[in-house]
């Protein structure tokens, strides 16, 4: 009975955050671009919200920063950085709280991964499902339907909400269902292992950022950050050893 | 092709309805976004206003000057606001002149499209947003009561600048035309670029000590970690040589080790 009212909530967090993160995705390429959609904002502020804001800020950190040297240039549409955070905290929201966190993060974020490469292959086929919407807009210009230009706009908006959709749906309960399983019939032996990726893995988030901005001189730059963040830290004492992770 | 004959010839701003219902369209620019004619649509459909305005009930006109837009346009989309101001003045100057020739006009979106395209990802994509979320993330950990400040920081930084460069980058190509290219040259945007990203580069080695001193907790554990994480950001930077090794493999590799590692002791 527990585990049945337990699927419930699960079911009922992947739709009502799946619909939400439809509509946030929007941000990313369809709609504004402002930085709504970029995980540092919407992962942190999911995590906010479902009440596990570590979760949300690790997932930030790692997506941010995990594809940050791949650019959307020209035709290339690199993993869905976004997809990737939102299925993360998600799947963190919707399996129980009696998983321990580090699990349900490290878990999904290795998941989330794949679903942001997913993520920018689905990107890819509505671009091309938009070159119809590109060739009957043309037709009926040509004829004389100029409205034709709003609705064709609509449709785009459409296509990239529908495609976050149904992504974020189905694959929040695969992922869902696949760390909850995996949990429940070696998740003990796993927890030690997951602590510790828990702690190291935004390294490499971390690392691909660096390498993403290394231009030149910044090297310079980035190691008189380091030397001021050091000195920074002991002189006003931040109190954040060991701290953000717990 | 001429102006309608009620218009003001010495009107040649468009009206701010027009202006405004220009730059919402332009929010929208990569809705439709393709591979046939990447962003061609989504430029027509901000144009359509002005065109209307310019030629009010002259359908034919305002077909032929659609089906010219319709071909070929990619650009960054922040700076592609700056393309459609100019463009547009372009427009209302050959609706005053009576030029049926669109010659001039696409190349010069054409090469306007290839330089912005490249200057706007290097400003926005490559160094404004990790910028932002940078700034965002130190101050969300440093003071973790301040999450809320923190997510609205990097919001407003980023979000603010880049809806007033679009806005006003529009303005200008409208007001200026092609001109618009002097005062590009005059505030010099590679030099910021340069010195921004050193900015950015600053904060990356701020953000490293923050996120590596929050895995240390004083315990053997937390210098293993410690001593792992230093490992792992040092070998990607080895391996910036070698293209072929993305973070995700290395993902695989880090955790695959770890649980082994755990299993085994």
């Amino acid at each position: 009975m527990e585990l049945f009212a337990q699927i419930t909530d699960a079911a009922i967090v992947i739709a009502l955050f799946g619909l939400i993160s439809a509509f946030i995705g929007l941000d990313y390429i369809a709609i504004g671009q402002t930085m709504l959609a970029q995980p540092a904002v919407c992962g942190v502020l999911l995590g906010l919200v479902i009440g596990e804001p570590v979760a949300g800020l690790w997932s930030g950190i790692v997506f941010q920063f995990l594809w940050s040297g791949k650019l959307p240039i020209g035709k290339y549409v690199p993993p869905n950085a976004f997809n990737a955070a939102v299925f993360t905290v998600i799947c963190v929201a919707a399996m129980p709280s009696s998983i321990p966190v580090a699990f349900r993060v490290v878990g999904s974020a290795s998941l989330g991964i794949l679903v942001g490469i997913i993520g920018g292959r689905l990107d890819v086929l509505v671009k091309r499902s938009n070159d119809v919407v590109v060739t009957d807009a043309r037709a009926a210009v040509d004829s004389g339907d100029f409205s034709v230009l709003t609705k064709a706009t609509l449709t785009g908006v459409f296509r990239f909400f529908a495609k976050d959709l149904l992504l974020m749906i189905p694959a929040s309960t695969v992922g869902v269902a696949v760390v909850w399983g995996i949990y429940t019939l070696v998740g003990e032996r796993l927890l030690d292992a997951m602590e510790l990726a828990f702690r190291i893995l935004p390294a490499i988030a971390i690392g691909a950022g660096i390498r993403g901005f290394f231009r030149g001189r910044n090297i310079i730059a980035f190691t008189v950050g380091i030397v001021v963040a050091i000195i920074a830290l002991v002189l006003f004492n931040f109190d954040i050893i060991g701290g953000w992770l717990k | 092709m001429t102006m309608s004959p009620d218009k003001d010839m010495s009107a040649v701003f468009p009206l701010l309805r027009v202006r405004i219902a220009m730059f919402s369209r332009s929010l929208l620019i990569q809705a439709t976004n393709n591979f046939e004619s990447m962003q061609s649509l989504g430029f027509t459909f901000c144009l359509y206003p002005l065109l209307k305005w310019l030629y009010r009930d002259d359908e034919t006109a305002i077909r032929d000057r659609l089906n010219q837009h319709l071909t070929f346009f990619n650009t960054h989309p922040y700076f592609a606001n700056c393309v459609l101001g100019v463009v547009g003045r372009q427009e209302i100057d050959n609706s005053i002149t009576g030029e049926t020739s669109s010659d001039v006009l696409l190349q010069v979106k054409r090469s306007m499209s290839g330089a912005f395209g490249g200057l706007g990802d290097s400003l926005f994509w490559a160094t404004l947003v990790p910028m932002t979320a940078l700034n965002g993330l130190i101050i969300i950990i440093l003071w973790d009561k301040l999450t809320i400040p923190g997510v609205l920081v990097t919001l407003i930084l980023y979000s603010i600048p880049q809806l007033l460069v679009r806005s006003y980058m529009m303005h200008r190509g409208l007001r200026d035309g092609k001109s618009i290219v002097l005062f590009l040259k005059q505030i010099n945007v590679p030099r910021w670029i340069v010195l921004l990203s050193f900015y950015t580069s600053f904060l990356l080695g701020v953000f490293t000590i923050v996120y590596l001193s929050g895995s240390f907790d004083g315990t053997v554990f937390g210098f293993g970690v410690l001593a792992i994480s230093i490992c792992i950001i040092v070998i990607m930077q080895i391996s910036i040589k070698y293209k072929s090794i993305p973070g995700e493999v290395l993902w695989a590799i880090t955790l695959g080790g770890t649980i082994i590692y755990t299993l085994v002791y």
